[in-house]
């Protein structure tokens, strides 16, 4: 604070003052003039603190709350950083008062020839109330912004000439003061260094918003593009259950709480389908028979409250491994589609040069098959089938995934040889599946341990 | 090549569409090339691919479409697949204004990424929602108009003008490939040099074109 830095330039004032006031030493001729000023300087130290408090806080407070406006948009935000600006100030200071003070006594003491000793405990009282003083200031000068900014609709102009009339007034309290040389130190120069102050926190707070143009709320950052509230009533069309209202509810409820818990990727189409196994295993403790006769409403809210928040406990567990499949740009799905590309080079060697010479890119099929752990290749009531496998596999899963695609994409080997890359294209991304039972997946499911075991030293060459 | 294909076709023009997530593109690519339409079709993940051959300007033209998926993570991957594409349907939702508003964002992205002679149709789909319309159709009209593309508002519930749509642009395409082939034959050579980037794009998907437009993009 600059009561440091311009400490030394006053102290002759304090000292003379503080000589004064301990004087039972020497005798004096003006006596009744000298007790007067020590009453006067006494309350003067405590009035030029408070004054000195509520300037800092109103400056700071204001400070902060600017900074946080041009950072978040928000007024919830910017009250709340004002209010903590507040609380955090109204402590550090009193106590930097009383360090401040006890510095320049402790200076003059050292620096005076003429060495008084001030009464220790009228000191400390003095202190104490100094102290008391400025926190009482710095809140009521903090106070300001945040009650502006509470009662004022368009905030930031209106808190910035709020705090731009309360220096004013601070400044003119000060200045009726200074008749005491002590409040020359502590008001400073009244309000214009201030008024300057205030300009260029209004300048840097236009600055910074100029460059944070996209500081969207995060309700639009999270349904930007592809929205959780569009894509629930599009989960699973096939199966008549999850046209039910109250199960897309908590889809979304689901899927909201998971986006906001992994800001890193958010909400990524696809994701919406990864729910639903665990949704269908859940509820059917509770919900017997075919899946197409289940009713929500058969649930009391508690049940449903349990089930949202097992099935967010799975996902979270389910796709802790694999978060960055659903970064920026996917790097982690590029990397599994490579891998499943070397991997059926390996062990199908006809297939895989068959689509590199119709110039086919496994991306083009392959990307949705790790976006959505292939749920959406297979029949639904296979998919708990699937499920089992994956979560068996744990941590390992992503890896094991290229395994298991590698079997499921080799079931039509010899099929695919001959065809061209437009029809490759269609069949690949259109399998015949409708029609598999359980049969036709255990097929692929036991055919992933061969392969597994099967390629030369496995063991080094992992793809 | 297409050595498969039983069908004969004179073009091949490859052509993507893009647009926001939900408004439509999927349905619209199903309406034209397989006469469906579902109400609650899944979200698109990464791109999907459809074919239909018709005749443009008395020639066959097999028009292969690449479906994005609309939502911004998606980009990275979407984005490679404008690379050699002739022609975009850029599609927008009629009720949905925030739609039309990100028009200008997915112009930059195919200005960034596509090919710079790139054939672009905005499309206003949804146009049976009336009750809910959002955008005004003289809006998208004056927008079209100041950035050079063609419009056309379509319903692939109602299957209204999406025939339309597909055949203007395809059109649009074929009228630019015979008028470039046509100045390619008397000079060619500085129209081989000029299209150099599209020989890299038949390489990779090598049944692209079966005849004249390997030298156009």
């Amino acid at each position: 604070m600059d009561s440091l830095g311009t400490s030394s330039n006053e102290m002759p004032i304090n000292h003379v003052e503080i000589l004064a006031h301990s004087n039972d030493i020497e005798a004096n001729p003006n006596q009744d003039m000298e007790e007067y000023n020590i009453e006067y300087s006494e309350r003067a130290q405590c009035l030029g603190a408070a004054v000195f408090g509520a300037k800092t806080g109103l400056f700071i407070t204001t400070l902060l709350m600017m900074a946080i406006e041009a950072l978040d948009e928000n007024i919830i935000a910017m009250l709340l950083s004002g209010f903590l600006g507040l609380v955090a100030g109204a402590c550090s200071m009193p106590i930097e008062e009383f360090v401040s003070v006890d510095t320049e006594v402790a200076q003059m003491e050292v620096h005076d020839n003429k060495h008084y000793k001030v009464d220790e405990d009228d000191k400390l009282l003095n202190h104490f109330q100094a102290s008391l003083a400025s926190a009482i200031g710095f809140s009521i000068g903090g106070m300001v912004p945040v009650l502006a900014a509470v009662f004022i609709k368009d905030y930031k102009l209106l808190v910035i000439s709020v705090a731009m009339l309360a220096l004013l007034v601070f400044g003119r309290i000060g200045s009726v003061l200074t008749k005491s040389k002590t409040l020359v130190r502590r008001t400073g120069d009244d309000g214009d260094g201030g008024w300057i102050t205030m300009a260029t926190i209004f300048g840097f707070n236009e600055l910074i918003r100029s460059h944070h143009p996209a500081t969207a709320p995060l309700d639009t950052l999270l349904y930007s593009g592809g929205s959780i509230a569009v894509d629930c009533p599009r989960t699973v069309p096939e199966v008549s259950f999850f046209q039910q209202q109250q199960v897309q509810k908590s889809l979304e409820r689901i899927l909201y709480t998971w986006a906001i818990r992994h800001p890193a990727s958010g909400y990524v189409q696809g994701i919406n389908d990864l729910v639903t196994p665990f949704l269908v295993v859940f509820l059917s403790e509770y919900l017997k028979g075919a899946i197409d006769n289940w009713s929500m409403s058969d649930l009391s809210s508690d049940q449903i409250s349990n089930v949202e928040a097992d099935c967010y406990w799975c996902l979270s567990n389910l796709l802790d491994g694999m978060q960055d499949h659903y970064t920026f740009a996917q790097p982690g799905i590029q990397r599994l589609v490579f891998k499943l590309k070397e991997l059926v080079r390996r062990i199908d060697d006809p297939v895989s040069s068959h689509m590199e010479e119709q110039g086919l890119e496994f991306l083009q099929f392959a990307f949705r098959w790790f976006n959505c752990l292939l749920i959406r290749e297979v029949p639904f009531h296979l998919v708990t089938r699937l499920w089992d496998t994956y979560l068996a596999e744990g941590d390992a899963l992503p890896d094991f995934l290229v395994y298991i695609f590698a079997s499921f994409l080799l079931t039509w080997s010899e099929q695919l040889q001959k065809l061209d890359f437009q029809e490759l294209v269609m069949i690949l991304q259109h399998l015949p599946t409708k029609k598999w039972t359980h049969q036709e997946l255990e097929m692929v499911l036991s055919l992933v341990e061969g392969i597994y075991q099967g390629i030369p030293d496995s063991e080094d060459n992992r793809v | 090549m297409g050595r498969g294909a039983e069908e004969e076709y004179d073009y091949l023009f490859k052509v993507v569409l893009i647009g926001d997530s939900g408004v439509g593109k999927s349905n619209l690519l199903s309406r034209f090339t397989r006469n469906e339409f579902c109400l609650e079709s899944k979200s698109t993940i990464g791109v999907e691919f459809a074919t239909r051959t018709l005749e443009v300007e008395g020639r066959s033209v097999k028009a292969q479409i690449w479906d994005t998926a609309g939502q911004e993570r998606y980009r990275a991957i979407t984005s490679a697949y404008y690379r050699g594409a002739l022609g975009a349907l850029l599609v927008y939702d009629v009720t949905k204004p925030t739609t039309f508003e990100n028009v200008s964002r997915w112009l930059k992205e195919l200005r960034d990424h596509a090919d710079a002679n790139i054939v672009i149709m905005l499309i206003g789909n949804k146009t049976d929602l009336k009750h809910l319309r959002g955008v005004a159709t003289e809006d998208a009209q004056g927008y079209a108009e100041k950035e050079g593309l063609s419009f056309i508002e379509t319903s692939a519930l109602e299957a209204t003008n999406v025939e339309k749509a597909f055949q203007t642009i395809l059109s649009e395409i074929y009228r630019i490939i015979s008028k470039k082939s046509l100045s390619s034959s008397h000079h060619s050579a500085s129209a081989t040099v000029k299209e150099g980037k599209t020989i890299a794009v038949t390489q990779s998907q090598p049944s692209t074109t079966n005849s004249l437009c390997c030298t156009s993009s």
